[in-house]
């Protein structure tokens, strides 16, 4: 009996280890891609997560956007000039006053089940969106009456009131999803659609192994791709957590492009390496602080604008951006250069200046330590974005110079969210991710009735209602222009914010074997769209 | 003597704690005096430099912060560690963590150690709360501690208190398996019962009987507790669960990481890396080495 | 012995049970909305109560609870947040890449630690069990995440050795498509397998020095037993048993290894997914995932017990 004991042990140990590799093996051959055709040319894109929603009217990840963009035709896209031009839809106009507006659709848009793409698709998805309030497009069809497919090819938005930045708006946000699938497919706010993808964008989801990849394979029937077909055949995406494995993955080959853009400090490593190279690209918004009136510091224009004085943004970005990274002055983005209003003048890098304002006010240092009294102020910021936590500790500095006493709480991406929706700070700083266009902008962030609930300053200004709810109703082009340039001017000198910069982003990919990138704006879109995926040929 | 009981079903199996602090010393003969080897005293070295650098260090050195002019700079006179993507200088961030992680350390230690003993003697002589500790102590070690702990932080919210109360409540296991199984074995001496005939209450006889004889127990399970709570700290600093507001080992090596610059700038991660590794294992053996130095006839106890 | 066992399943049942308990309460109290999570701006409040509706969230906290842990004893871990998929799904997803990573440590660490542990309390005193030792004590003070960077930086970056990140080559079929697994497990194989090793001999070691003490082994030196036979059949037999133990609650800890190290390496097990998680706030997920972890490591420990009942007839008593 007692000879038994080292046998027993292995038994253990092999038991264990078949047992391990059972489960293994089975969840190897289940769930799985066909093994990819040996000649396909296959570029591998590193991303940071899961795609957490299939569902192209639902997700409102930037993450998923990335595979499912490519996957499903927006009517416009954004071009690398940050403008919209034709995708499914080869024009747009507007009737009845700007009450209502007409896109006209290409006839050569396929899904991948041979179906034809068609009008009644984009009423589809459009009034699914609806129905059921899903993701951010819902807030942007607010004022649709009712949507009209007379033909084919031609798709009717009825509105009841009219709105400039509408087609454009609706244009680039809203994904097509094909309405022969997804009407059977029941109640659309829980519709997962995590298989059997029909798509008609560039790339269509081949399959997932959750965790792991994204495989991707090209769309014959997509317009936009170059004579004879798209040169890259299947694109897989690969899921890095951190962007440090991600990028020594860049680096050794494993992947051919990351979709996340590159930390300013990693780029010079990256640099280095000539099988690699950094596109750059713009972004389509900014960092800011912005200030809530309701504190009853900030609500004195006088505060605000002597802590727009105590920001030394050339600084943050020389050193912090390592220089990618443009300033801007008011609340439009020079993305928008033909509605950026550049005789806006900054408000000067100068500590003691906005002591003497401060002072002028009011305020006065009566224990002579150096800080104003009573002007203590808690600023608020997201701490997983590690610039801006940087920021945050470079203002303070600063702003003590000034007499005024900034106490930071960087906090937790979460309870940033949190407060930041409940009101709970004085002064918020953050960054803009993307807004295609200055009116959904004003309108999100400054009217008083807060319907894109983004008034982050909580301002309830009628002045300023007015002036955002006139240029909303305003068709004439120029005339639209200038009102939202008076906007910018309105609120630079109310300083109710104070822009940071508009942050260049770099996308690194292996130009060894890839080149011919379309890239747009954003790291939203980024190198990743459907549109600049097919135009990228291979490098012999 | 042994504690181990293998024909008991709820034998008490060997903690890694109670390995090492039961690491028998390979001399059995000549002095035992706690400083008669180097490792001794280099280990009381290791820990007063790390304590003098986590009292005194922040004192002396400024704070890391803002924005220098030389970034990612490899180890140099200047600065003797290097500096990181922002051109702050590592060698101040790593004496400015070692207070948080002295301080979570020790003080998550001595909650784990309160918590553990008071139950590991209850368990021990009160026989009718035996089985309640023992499968409380059971559960607790049963259950994957770094998931608990994310989740845990997670729900309070990152601070370096938070972090101290999260892990020294998560640690008391070992300590109360520990305390109870040597305490059992004082419980059932004879001089126990005579106290008890004597009259003396539960309370009493834990307090002036059980408690003394495990004391030199507690101080060894001090600094091996100590030792798991640095590294259950720079791990969860790691995951980007530590204060956002305070430097931590772990908080520097997440900063490598999220900057991008592992494979470049090794000196971000190499120090930081270091210091973990020499505080845990100053600890660890300044408890093996007391252990050794304990009378032998009360050694095992 | 069955009195042994069925203690042995209650007890099992019980951490599960309290498992549950603890993890329901605490990602309940978590100060943030997740329906925040999903918004980039533009969401209404109907939205929002219409997802907390969706989620149950706007129900009392017992109810939940109730509701919970009905859905559970049916295998029904619920909806995940962030992932239109039921939370199970998800996690069988990612539970053979632990099982993979954590089982093959386990096994590895064992095969090497034992051997450690029994030359080290044989050669007492000597220059192994002082190597064994100092081994023992470095690994249990190492930190993970260094030392599965340094594999990463020097064994995927800078040699090329390993690939980075993931757990298989998707193109690769049959014994290819082992040999890419295991290529891919080979780092954060050997990170978790040094960390863990040291505790492992350094148990062994003190178990095997006890019982080599102890009379019966005395004796059957004095009938005449080849020291080898001694060491390997009697000896080590008895200082397994209490080892046994300890190695079905070390489980916890090498868990713990497991989340860091799948973090560092991308690798797709049920670690990286708490950590994705925690960082999304599903609480869904974190849920079902810490329940998953906590039930693989409590059959792990009835399993070890059954072998101590099989290797000890003692206990059947």
């Amino acid at each position: 009996m007692t000879r038994t004991m080292i046998n027993k042990r292995h038994w253990v140990a092999a038991i264990l280890a078949v047992t391990a590799l059972t489960i293994t093996g089975c969840s190897l051959n289940e769930g799985e891609a066909e093994p990819a055709n040996a000649e396909d040319t296959v570029l591998r894109i590193g991303t940071t997560t899961e795609v957490s929603n299939y569902n192209p009217l639902q997700s409102l990840s930037k993450t998923d956007n990335w595979v499912l963009n490519a996957m499903y035709p927006h009517l416009m896209r954004i071009d690398e000039n940050a403008e919209k031009v034709p995708e499914l839809a080869s024009e747009y106009s507007y009737e009845n006053n700007g009450a209502t507006v007409v896109y006209t659709l290409r006839d050569d848009f396929v899904w991948s089940d041979g179906e034809p793409v068609t009008s009644e698709d984009v009423k589809f998805s459009a009034e699914a969106i609806m129905q059921y309030q899903l993701g951010n497009v819902a807030a942007k069809l607010t004022w649709v009456e009712s949507i009209e497919a007379p033909d084919a090819t031609t798709v009717k938005f009825h509105l009841t009131q009219p709105y400039a930045p509408f087609a454009e708006g609706v244009g680039f946000w809203m994904a097509i999803a094909p309405e022969h699938i997804f009407s059977q497919a029941g109640d659309l706010s829980t519709f997962a659609n995590d298989t059997d993808w029909v798509g008609a964008g560039a790339y269509i989801l081949d399959s997932v192994t959750p965790g792991q990849r994204y495989v991707m394979k090209a769309n014959e029937n997509y317009p936009y791709a170059p004579e004879g077909g798209a040169d890259v055949e299947t694109i897989e995406y690969i899921v890095y957590p951190d962007i440090n494995t991600m990028l020594l993955a860049l680096g050794s080959g494993d992947i051919d492009l990351m979709a996340n853009p590159v930390p300013a400090s990693a780029a010079a490593s990256l640099a280095s390496n000539e099988d690699i190279t950094m596109e750059s690209v713009d972004s389509l918004g900014f960092a800011h602080l912005t200030y809530n009136v309701n504190n009853p510091l900030l609500a004195q224009q006088e505060v605000r604008q002597a802590l727009s004085m105590v920001v030394d943004t050339e600084s943050i970005i020389a050193t912090i951006l390592q220089g990618d990274g443009e300033p801007m002055v008011g609340p439009i983005s020079p993305i928008f250069a033909e509605f950026d209003n550049t005789e806006l003048e900054a408000y000067p890098f100068d500590p003691e200046a906005a002591r003497e304002l401060l002072e002028d006010a009011g305020f006065v240092d009566s224990d002579a330590n150096g800080l104003l009294d009573g002007l203590s102020i808690e600023l608020l910021c997201d701490q997983s974005n590690a610039n801006l936590t940087r920021v945050a500790e470079v203002v303070r500095e600063d702003a003590a110079e000034a007499g005024i006493d900034i106490t930071l709480a960087c906090v937790e991406r979460n309870t940033f969210l949190s407060r930041t929706k409940g009101g709970e700070y004085a002064i918020d700083l953050s960054q803009w991710g993307v807004f295609d266009n200055p009116m959904d902008q004003l309108r999100s962030t400054y009217l008083s009735s807060n319907p894109g609930g983004i008034n982050y300053n909580l301002v309830q200004d009628p002045e300023l209602d007015e002036l955002i709810n006139d240029a909303a109703v305003t068709v004439d082009h120029d005339d639209f222009v200038g009102k939202i340039k008076e906007i910018d001017e309105y609120v630079h000198e109310q300083a109710l914010l104070t822009p940071l910069y508009v942050e260049q982003f770099r996308f690194a990919y292996r130009s060894d074997r890839f080149t011919g990138f379309a890239p747009s704006p954003s790291d939203l879109l980024g190198m990743v769209t459907g549109y600049s995926l097919s135009q990228v040929t291979t490098v012999d | 003597m042994s504690i181990q009981q293998p024909s008991n079903g709820s034998a008490v199996p060997a903690v890694p704690i109670a390995t090492l602090a039961g690491l028998p010393n390979g001399n059995r003969r000549g002095s035992n005096s706690y400083f008669a080897k180097p490792s001794g005293y280099i280990s009381v070295a290791v820990l007063v430099v790390f304590a003098f650098s986590g009292i005194f260090g922040p004192m002396l050195i400024d704070r890391p912060t803002g924005l220098g002019e030389d970034i990612l700079q490899p180890p140099s006179g200047e600065h003797i560690f290097g500096t990181d993507d922002l051109g702050q200088d590592v060698f101040a961030q790593v004496v400015w963590g070692s207070r948080v992680s002295l301080i979570v350390g020790v003080v998550a230690s001595i909650i784990a150690i309160i918590i553990g003993t008071a139950l590991g003697l209850v368990g021990a002589y009160v026989k009718k709360l035996d089985p309640l500790v023992t499968t409380l102590t059971d559960v607790m070690l049963s259950l994957p501690m770094l998931p608990l702990m994310i989740l845990v932080t997670a729900l309070a919210g990152p601070s370096v208190l938070t972090l101290t109360i999260v892990i020294g409540v998560l640690s008391w296991a070992e300590v109360a398996r520990l305390i109870r199984s040597n305490g059992m074995v004082v419980a059932s001496m004879p001089y126990i019962d005579g106290a008890r005939v004597l009259g003396a209450g539960p309370v009493r006889i834990i307090a002036t009987e059980i408690f003394p004889a495990v004391v030199p127990l507690i101080v060894v399970s001090v600094l091996l507790t100590a030792a798991r709570a640095v590294i259950s700290e720079a791990g969860l600093s790691f995951l980007g669960m530590g204060d956002p507001s305070s430097w931590s080992w772990g908080r520097i090596l997440l900063n490598a990481q999220r900057s991008g610059v592992l494979a470049t700038a090794w000196w971000q991660t190499l120090f930081p890396s270091l210091a973990i590794l020499l505080l845990v294992l100053a600890a660890t053996i300044a408890g093996i080495r007391y252990n050794d130095s304990r009378d032998p006839r009360t050694k095992g106890l | 012995m069955l009195a042994y066992i069925s203690k042995k399943v209650l007890r099992a049942v019980l951490t599960v049970w309290i498992a549950v308990t603890i993890t329901f309460f605490l990602l309940r109290l978590l100060p943030a909305d997740p329906t925040l999570l999903v918004v980039e701006g533009d969401m209404t409040e109907a939205m929002q109560t219409a997802l907390r509706e969706q989620y149950g969230l706007d129900k009392p906290l017992l109810v939940q609870y109730v509701l919970y842990l009905g859905e559970l004893l049916t295998g029904n871990l619920g909806q995940s947040f962030r992932q239109l998929a039921p939370v199970s799904e998800i996690l069988l997803d990612r539970l053979p890449w632990t099982l993979l990573l954590a089982g093959s440590a386990f096994i590895i660490t064992i095969l090497i630690g034992i051997p450690l542990g029994v030359y080290a309390a044989v050669g007492r005193g000597k220059f192994i069990d002082k190597l064994v030792q100092v081994l023992g004590i470095t690994s249990n003070a190492l930190f993970v995440p260094s030392v599965a960077i340094l594999f990463l930086v020097v064994g995927g970056a800078m040699l090329g050795w390993f690939p980075i990140g993931g757990a298989i080559d998707p193109d690769t079929r049959g014994l290819a498509a082992y040999a890419s697994l295991f290529h891919h497990l080979a780092l954060p194989l050997l990170s978790l397998v040094i960390v863990q090793i040291g505790p492992y001999a350094l148990t062994l070691r003190t178990n095997m020095l006890e019982v080599l003490g102890e009379d019966y082994i005395k004796s059957a030196k004095s009938r005449g037993l080849t020291p080898r036979r001694t060491i390997w059949r009697h000896a080590l037999r008895n200082a397994m048993l209490p080892a046994l133990t300890l190695m079905g609650l070390q489980l916890g800890a090498l868990i713990g290894g497991a989340v860091l190290t799948e973090t560092i390496f991308a690798y797709p097990g049920v670690g990286r997914l708490i950590f994705e998680a925690v960082q999304q706030l599903d609480y869904p997920v974190l849920q079902g995932a810490f329940v998953l972890l906590a039930v693989t490591v409590v059959l792990a420990n009835l399993l070890t017990d059954m072998i101590a009942l099989v290797l000890n007839p003692r206990i059947r008593a």
